[in-house]
């Protein structure tokens, strides 16, 4: 039995080995660089930046306000402020509606614009130009976002002076900044995969956004073990800073048990892996139909 | 589906391959086998031949059966795609492109490296006429132009099968006769050149092969001699122009299998309509033999696709 | 020619009266959505809380299925139909038609873009103008099957059952009623046929339409955490929306304060969405011509 696995295991790491990673590797670089082009520099992209920054034009002005002394000079406070504006504007809606954009356009948008069939009629397999893709998406929306909560988080801090750059580089900022960043890749991993696999599924993917949007959103008061399927369950512990719930579902908030860190990082990379797989299912099937949509 | 085909190495193959969308029908039991050469696919609007090519490439999947692309099964792009190119019909090209850019960044996805990538992508613009267009972006190209960047595409890795779905369209006589050249320059170095077109009179002169379609079936297959031999059903057009045309045409009266005989205007000929060829022609080598016919010129006068098709599916569809 | 060989003739017969010429669009959107069965199944269910609604006021009315229910209230009747049922429950069915026009809404003018059929559908006899109208009809008639004539029915069974003069007295919240709902019917039919205009693909159109709604009030957090100020909320079209229909029923200041929705004053509310129509309206006027722009 244990010389069958031993048998198993080394066939399995045959294959691996014969596989051509390399060209793997440099088709996904192309297929990347292809779509960074198109999501960065198109005009139909243009809202994304708007959600990305929106925060930084923001503190810009909060900034000014603090410089000129007709704001409230408080790092407490403004570090509340920083957390209030990354979990109620960015985690729950810009990340969410930009994943949205970008990732459900990788593939419908090619359908749309009638140019998918180049990518099939390529020696590239299914599997990684889905990669491809995805990683595309995943560079383009995690370096706004990212760069967007970056300025916001300089803004924020910027205007304390030397009791900023403390509180940054000597404090627990740095680390704050971090977990931020941090929490926001895993965002846009979580709700690509998802996004990504829905456009794959669906010809109009958004009335399961508004289904995944409502679960996201009302996960919170639902049974513990149920809040694990949501992402916004396992980002919210890794938040520096927590927010207490706010409204009316602060009344019905479910306080589930936290998960260790490392569970959390992992939870939104193990569903999104798992979706992948499955989209990836889909993708090998996907045939050319260029029907209006 | 992944199962090679076997005996099918250097051949395009079709196993009773239907194709359903829902209820309507692409193609129903098609069975193929292409040799290297240039195929005309014929057939009017509606009769399966983008079907048939788009089942080829992969992008659409049969509802039955199997096919073959020298040997390979369409659910292996990885090497597939390495020895096919098709240029489709779909006039449309990813946003923002260059002409350019756009057959550079398909070669890119070959996994070429970037020197050998622009060698090939200015090799495949020439063919094509289209280096001082090059850089220009593609949403401002002509249709002919459009349809020229989609053919340096389908041919910039060099493929050994090369799919055109009515490569014609949209290009003026000069582009017309210049890309019918290439596809009879590359069908005699022994690549695989599968046309699809409704011109027929031109696609007959570079075939050598034809496939003939009606209403997702095929109707005929084979050299164009062939299928028109084939057809018995439809009487063959054959003018004689000989010694005795008087002799000629009332030795073959006689004969069964001929259904008219008409002596030609100037009376120098006679233009024979018969059912059998075969036979036809073993009387007339007879007649040579025993009655000292002198023969001037034997020619089918209706042995072109355009006839071929007329007879098979023309009277259904007269719109071609 | 010869007189004799002029064989055509030009059409003569009848044509769709000027006036209504914009509801054949609307009549042929129709038929679109409705041949979709998970759309017409979306549309019977946005009617399940007005049967709910419907049993309620028929309960509270009747003593005898009370008791039957066991329904004894000591202080407040949680039962009574007033000012607040009537608000609530048309800003319940508000979302459900949000839902729905956020389905639908963005393919009604973004399939016409798409597939270059403006331009033909624009060289017939129709203006921009009936265009626009006639595809806001079918917002305008949807909105009204599922908000207002259910409201408006609920509200004359409540006068027919509670009798006394309860009509008269309360006649004001008919107009609200029509009010809030024609303005709904505005803000949501102009939103979805300009996001539809502008981004030419539905579920695009439909997130955007999603993001107005929900990014807003996200950003006018955002920016009164940051400015220290109430006037991030106009930016939160809903809230907007929310603060003018307590208004127009008469809901206390205190209540609204309670509930968090008395951070903007009235006129600025009205501001916030006039400014969304006008705005588009303003796009609907740039996107919508007879003729295409092809970019690169």
């Amino acid at each position: 039995m244990k010389a069958l696995s031993q048998f198993r295991i080394t066939q399995f790491r045959k294959s691996m080995s014969e596989q051509p990673w390399e060209l793997w590797t440099r088709q996904i670089g192309t297929i990347i660089r292809m779509d960074l082009r198109k999501n960065f520099f198109s005009r139909r992209g243009v809202w994304i930046y708007l959600l990305a920054f929106a925060p930084v034009a923001l503190t810009g002005l909060h900034a000014a306000f603090m410089l000129t002394g007709h704001a409230h000079d408080s790092m407490e406070a403004d570090t509340a402020v920083l957390a209030g504006i990354f979990q109620f504007f960015y985690l729950r809606l810009a990340i969410f509606f930009g994943c949205l954009g970008i990732f459900t356009w990788l593939f419908r948008g090619e359908i749309i614009e009638r140019s998918l069939h180049y990518y099939f009629l390529a020696p590239v397999r299914r599997e990684v130009l889905l990669l491809g893709k995805f990683l595309g998406g995943l560079l383009t929306a995690s370096s706004l976002f990212a760069a967007g909560f970056f300025l916001t988080f300089f803004l924020i801090y910027w205007p304390h002076g030397p009791a900023g750059q403390f509180f940054v580089f000597h404090g627990p900022g740095l680390g704050q900044l971090g977990a931020y960043l941090g929490v926001t890749v895993l965002a846009c991993i979580g709700y690509g995969a998802v996004f990504l696999a829905l456009s794959l599924l669906l010809r109009n993917p958004i009335i399961p956004a508004v289904i995944v949007l409502g679960w996201e959103t009302f996960s919170p008061v639902l049974p513990s073990l149920v809040q694990r399927a949501s992402v916004t369950y396992y980002l919210k512990q890794l938040c520096p800073v927590p927010i207490p719930a706010d409204g009316f579902l602060a009344l019905f908030t479910v306080v589930s048990e936290p998960v260790s860190t490392v569970a959390a990082v992992l939870g939104p990379i193990v569903l999104a892996a798992v979706v992948l797989f499955f989209a990836t299912r889909i993708a090998r099937k996907l045939e050319i139909s260029y029907v209006a949509e | 589906m992944t199962t090679p085909i076997p005996n099918s190495g250097d051949r395009v193959t079709f196993e009773n391959v239907s194709k359903f969308y829902g209820d309507v029908l692409g193609v129903n039991r098609v069975n193929l086998s292409l040799p290297p050469g240039v195929t005309s696919l014929v057939g009017p609007n509606g009769s399966g031949k983008t079907t048939l090519m788009n089942l080829m490439t992969g992008l659409i999947r049969p509802t039955e059966g199997r096919i073959g692309i020298l040997g390979l099964s369409p659910d292996e792009p990885e090497e597939l795609f390495r020895r096919v190119g098709y240029c489709t019909q779909f006039d449309s090209f990813p946003k923002g492109v260059t002409g350019y850019s756009f057959v550079f960044n398909m070669l890119k996805l070959h996994g070429i490296d970037n020197r050998e990538a622009h060698r090939l992508t200015w090799e495949a613009l020439e063919r094509v006429g289209l280096t001082e267009a090059a850089e220009r972006k593609v949403a401002g190209y002509s249709k002919g132009m459009r349809q020229r960047i989609r053919l340096a595409q389908a041919i910039s890795h060099h493929p050994s099968v090369l799919v055109l779905d009515e490569p014609l369209n949209g290009l003026d006589p000069m582009a017309r006769a210049e890309s019918l050249e290439l596809f009879q320059g590359l069908g005699k170095q022994g690549l695989h050149v599968i046309v699809s077109s409704h011109i027929l009179h031109e696609v007959d002169k570079v075939s050598d092969q034809v496939v003939l379609m009606s209403s997702g079936y095929v109707v005929a297959e084979g050299q164009i001699h062939s299928v028109r031999t084939e057809v018995k059903e439809h009487p063959m057009q054959i003018l004689v122009r000989c010694s005795d045309p008087n002799l000629l045409a009332s030795r073959v009266f006689a004969q069964d299998h001929v259904v008219e005989a008409k002596l030609s205007d100037d009376g120098k000929g006679v233009l024979v309509r018969t059912r059998d060829a075969d036979r036809f022609y073993l009387l007339l080598n007879q007649l040579v033999v025993n009655d000292n016919l002198n023969l001037e010129t034997v020619a089918p006068t209706d042995d072109d696709v355009n006839s071929v098709y007329q007879y098979l599916i023309g009277s259904e569809n007269k719109t071609i | 020619m010869a007189v004799y060989k002029r064989s055509y003739r030009a059409y003569e017969g009848s044509t769709t009266p000027e006036r209504r010429r914009f509801l054949v669009l609307s009549r042929y959107a129709f038929f679109g959505l409705f041949d979709s069965r998970p759309f017409t199944a979306f549309f019977v269910l946005c009617f399940v809380p007005f049967l709910l609604a419907f049993a309620t006021i028929y309960i509270s009315h009747s003593p005898s299925v009370k008791l039957l229910l066991g329904m004894q209230f000591q202080g407040p009747n949680p039962l009574a139909i007033n000012n607040y049922f009537f608000a609530f429950f048309l800003g319940a069915q508000s979302w459900l038609g949000f839902l729905l026009i956020t389905w639908c809404g963005p393919q009604l003018i973004a399939a016409d873009l798409a597939n270059s059929a403006l331009p033909l559908i624009l060289s017939r006899p129709i203006s921009r103008t009936e265009y626009v109208i006639g595809k806001l009809t079918v917002v305008a008639t949807l909105l009204t099957a599922i908000m207002l004539l259910p409201t408006l029915i609920l509200f004359f069974l409540q006068a027919g059952l509670e009798g006394h003069g309860w009509l008269w007295s309360n006649l004001w919240m008919a107009g609200s009623i029509i009010v809030a709902s024609i303005m709904w019917i505005a803000v949501v039919g102009l939103i979805a046929l300009a996001s539809s205009a502008w981004l030419k693909w539905r579920v695009a159109a439909s997130a955007l339409m999603l993001a107005i709604f929900f990014v807003g009030p996200g950003l006018a957090t955002a920016v009164n955490l940051t400015l220290d100020t109430n006037w991030g909320h106009i930016f939160d079209l809903g809230y907007a929306v929310k603060v003018i229909w307590m208004g127009m029923f008469r809901v206390p200041f205190e209540t609204m304060h309670r509930l968090r929705i008395a951070e903007l004053s009235l006129p600025a509310a009205w501001m916030v969405v006039i400014g969304f129509c006008a705005a588009s309206l303003l796009l609907l006027n740039r996107r919508l011509k007879a003729r295409e722009v092809v970019r690169g």
